[in-house]
C-alpha cells in the first residue's frame, strides 16, 4: 500500500491549526503546565480519558475549566464526596406530579467535558459507574439508553497526599484512563508569574476559538496520521517487555513487575502517539512520539510486585527502564 | 598452767633439735650440707618448673647442686634415674658453669630430667640421693631430695590440631581457595591476553571501523540500492558511532535525545546540525514512507563520511576535545 505522505502531512498541518489557537488562549489563563496541556489535548483529541495526580492547587481543575473555555463545550465539575450516588452522576427517572408520568433526569456526565474532581473520595459504585459511562459513552437511566454527547472526556484527578478516607480506584478500573498524568509543582519564575496574573485586578480569561465541531474533525484527522509497522513493533515490543521483561533483557525487572500492560495499552499507545505527532503538526509517527507519551500511557497499568514495592521501586520506575532498553526502529 | 607451758616449750626444743632441716618438707627442697667441710658449702635444690602441667606437655625436672668455690671443689657421683609414678622419663642433661653470686664465685652443676606425664591425676618424682666426693677433704658426702608431685591436668588442644569435622572444613575451604587461585590466574591471564589483543585492535581508530562498515553496508554502485534501506543504515550507523566515539544515547534513544547529549556536550553548532539533519532525514524516511531521492543517498552518505574524517582529524567532538589553532 502506497501512502501520500505529502497529502497526509498538508492534512494535518491544516486540520491541527487551531491548536495553536487553544494553546494561546490557554497560555492567557494558565502559567506553564503545557505538559498538562498538552496531555488534556491528547485525550481530547484521540477520545482518551485523562486521570490527574497532583497535589491541591496545580490549577488541574483551572486547566480543564480553561479547555472547555476554548472549545465552546459544556464543561461539568463534579466533587466526588463519600455519600455520592451513581445517579447523582448518571441522571434518575423523576415522578412528574403534574403529568404523572416519568421523565428522565440527566446527571451531570452529560457533558463534553467532565471533571471528575477527587474521584477516589467515592465508593466503589459511583466510580464503576462512571467508569462504564466512559468505556461505553452511553449511560442507561430506567429503560432508556442515552449516548454521550460528542466530543466527550473525562478528566479525573485524585490527592495523592491524602489516603485516610479514600476509596483507591481498583487497577482494571485505571486501566480504563488513557493518560495518568503526574502533575507537578510549577518552577520558580512561573510561580512568579502566576502570582502576579492572579492578584492582578482582572483576573484573564480565555475565549473560545474551536467549536466542537473542529475537535471531531481533528479527531478523524488523528486517525489518519501514518504509523508505520515499524513503530507498531515497536509499541508492541514496549508492552511485551512490561509482560516479559526477560525476553528484552530487562531480567531485572522479572521480580518487580506482578502484572504487565493490558493490549489496552498497545492501543492507547498507538492513538496517544498519533495524537502527540498531530500536536507537532506532523502526519506520521515517530519514535519521539511514542517515547514521550509513553510514561503517561503506561504509568497505572503496570503493578508491582510486593518485592518492588518493599525496595520502593515505582511503577514509573519500571517503565522508565523499559523505555531505555527498548532499540527504537 | 606454767608447767604445761614449760613442757610444750620442751617438746618443739627436742623437736627442733632432732628436725635440723625444716625446709626439706617444701616441694622446692634446698638440702644443706650436713657436714660442713671447710669452708664451702654445697646446697641441693630439685624442683620442677611447673607443678601443674597438661597431660600433652613435657615436666623439666631440675636438680641443681651449688656450691662456693671452684667447679672441682666436688665430685658429684653418677646417680640413677628417679623413680616416677605416673611419668616416663624423656630425656635428660646436664650441665656445669660457675657464676659470680652476691660477689663471690659459684659452682653450678645441674641436672634435667624431661618428663612425660601418663595419665591424667598425680604424678610423683620419689626422692633421690645424690653422692658426691669433697676433694678437698677427700670425703664422701650423700644428699637426698624430697619427693615431688606433679598435677597432670587435662590436655591442651595442640596447635594446628583440629577435630574431624573441622579438619574436614579446613581442606574444603583450602580446596575451594586453591581452585579459586587457580580460576583468578587463568582469567588474569584471560583478561591479561584480551587485552593485548584489544590494544591491538585499537590500534584501528573507531572512525577507520566505522569508515569501513560503512561502505562494506551501502554499495552506492549497486543499482537496486534500497532507498529507505539505506538511510536506515546510515542513520543506525552514526548513532552507534557516536555512542561508541561520543558515549552518545544509543540506540534505544531518540532523534531529539542524541542531538541534545551533543548540545550539552558543547559540540560545534555545525556538527550539531549536520547530525541533526541526517538523523531527522533518516526519521523522515522511516517513519513516513517518503520516497527517497538517489542523489539524497548519496548526499547523505557523503556526510556522513566527512562526519567520520573530521573526527578522525579531531575536528569534531565535544568542545574540550577539539583542538584549535590561534594565529
Amino acid at each position: 500500500m502506497s501512502i501520500d505522505i505529502n497529502a497526509i502531512n498538508a492534512k494535518i498541518e491544516k486540520e491541527s491549526e487551531f491548536i495553536e489557537k487553544i494553546t494561546r488562549q490557554v497560555s492567557k489563563v494558565i502559567v506553564g503546565q503545557k505538559y498538562m496541556i498538552e496531555r488534556l489535548l491528547i485525550g481530547l483529541l484521540s477520545d482518551g480519558h485523562v486521570l490527574l495526580e497532583g497535589v491541591p492547587g496545580l490549577a488541574k481543575t483551572m486547566a480543564v475549566k480553561t479547555l472547555s473555555d476554548t472549545i465552546k463545550t459544556k464543561f461539568q465539575r463534579i466533587q466526588f464526596t463519600p455519600d455520592l450516588l451513581p445517579a447523582d452522576v448518571m441522571g434518575t427517572v423523576v415522578y412528574e406530579q403534574k403529568t404523572g408520568t416519568f421523565s428522565v433526569k440527566k446527571g451531570p456526565v452529560f457533558s463534553n467535558l467532565v471533571l471528575a474532581d477527587e474521584i477516589n473520595r467515592s465508593p466503589a459504585k459511583v466510580q464503576s459507574a462512571l467508569l462504564e459511562a466512559m468505556q461505553e459513552r452511553q449511560v442507561t437511566i430506567g429503560d432508556e439508553t442515552f449516548k454521550l454527547p460528542e466530543p466527550f472526556l473525562v478528566l479525573a484527578t485524585q490527592n495523592p497526599i491524602e489516603q485516610e478516607g479514600t476509596y483507591p480506584l481498583p487497577e482494571a478500573q485505571v486501566d480504563r484512563f488513557m493518560l495518568k498524568l503526574s502533575i507537578g509543582y510549577p518552577n520558580r519564575e512561573e510561580e512568579l508569574e502566576i502570582m502576579r496574573r492572579m492578584t492582578a485586578l482582572e483576573i484573564p480569561h480565555a475565549e473560545a476559538v474551536v467549536t466542537p465541531a473542529d475537535i471531531l474533525k481533528a479527531k478523524k484527522a488523528v486517525h489518519q496520521v501514518y504509523i508505520d509497522p515499524k513503530i507498531e513493533n515497536y509499541i508492541v515490543d514496549i508492552v511485551f517487555a512490561t509482560r516479559k521483561p526477560k525476553d528484552f533483557g530487562l531480567d531485572e525487572l522479572v521480580e518487580l513487575i506482578a502484572f504487565g500492560a493490558s493490549p489496552r495499552a498497545s492501543i492507547n499507545l498507538n492513538m496517544a502517539a498519533r495524537a502527540h505527532a498531530f500536536l507537532r503538526r506532523r502526519g506520521f509517527v515517530t519514535p519521539e512520539d511514542v517515547r514521550s507519551i509513553g510514561m503517561d500511557v503506561l504509568r497505572h497499568r503496570i503493578i508491582v510486585t510486593y518485592e518492588a514495592e518493599a525496595e520502593e521501586i515505582s511503577a514509573e520506575e519500571v517503565v522508565r527502564k523499559i523505555l531505555n532498553k527498548i532499540e527504537v526502529p | 598452767m606454767r608447767k604445761i607451758a614449760l613442757r610444750s616449750l620442751c617438746v618443739i626444743l627436742l623437736f627442733i633439735a632432732y628436725f635440723p632441716n625444716v625446709n626439706g618438707f617444701s616441694q622446692d627442697s634446698t638440702a644443706a650440707l650436713p657436714d660442713v667441710a671447710l669452708d664451702s658449702t654445697i646446697r641441693l635444690n630439685a624442683f620442677v618448673q611447673d607443678t601443674r602441667t597438661p597431660q600433652n606437655r613435657f615436666v623439666e625436672f631440675f636438680i641443681r647442686l651449688q656450691w662456693t668455690g671452684d667447679l672441682d671443689r666436688y665430685e658429684v657421683h653418677r646417680f640413677e634415674n628417679p623413680i616416677l609414678q605416673n611419668l616416663q622419663i624423656q630425656g635428660s642433661g646436664s650441665a656445669n658453669r660457675v657464676a659470680t653470686i652476691s660477689g663471690v664465685q659459684t659452682a653450678i652443676r645441674e641436672y634435667t630430667f624431661t618428663l612425660k606425664p601418663e595419665a591424667i591425676g598425680m604424678g610423683y618424682i620419689e626422692p633421690m640421693i645424690i653422692k658426691y666426693s669433697d676433694l678437698a677433704t677427700d670425703t664422701e658426702h650423700r644428699l637426698t631430695t624430697n619427693r615431688i608431685e606433679v598435677q597432670i591436668i587435662d590436655p591442651l588442644p595442640e596447635d594446628g590440631s583440629l577435630s574431624w569435622p573441622l579438619r574436614g572444613v579446613f581442606i574444603l575451604v583450602l580446596v575451594v581457595s586453591a581452585v579459586i587461585l587457580v580460576r583468578w590466574f587463568r582469567i588474569k591471564t584471560a583478561r591479561r591476553k584480551k587485552a593485548a589483543q584489544e590494544m591491538t585492535k585499537a590500534v584501528v581508530p573507531i572512525e577507520e571501523k566505522y569508515l569501513q562498515e560503512l561502505k562494506k553496508t551501502i554499495d552506492l554502485n549497486d543499482p537496486s540500492l534500497d532507498g529507505a534501506k539505506a538511510f536506515a543504515q546510515l542513520s543506525k550507523i552514526l548513532r552507534r558511532f557516536l555512542h561508541e566515539r561520543f558515549s552518545a544515547p544509543g540506540l534505544e534513544a531518540t532523534t531529539s535525545e542524541v542531538i541534545q547529549y551533543l548540545y550539552e556536550q558543547k559540540f560545534e553548532n555545525r556538527w550539531v546540525n549536520e547530525i541533526k539533519e541526517i538523523l531527522s532525514n533518516a526519521d523522515i524516511i522511516k517513519f513516513s514512507g517518503k520516497p527517497v531521492d538517489r542523489p539524497d543517498i548519496e548526499r547523505t552518505f557523503t556526510i556522513v563520511e566527512s562526519l567520520f574524517q573530521a573526527s578522525l582529524q579531531g575536528q569534531m567532538g565535544p568542545h574540550s576535545e577539539t583542538t584549535t589553532t590561534v594565529d
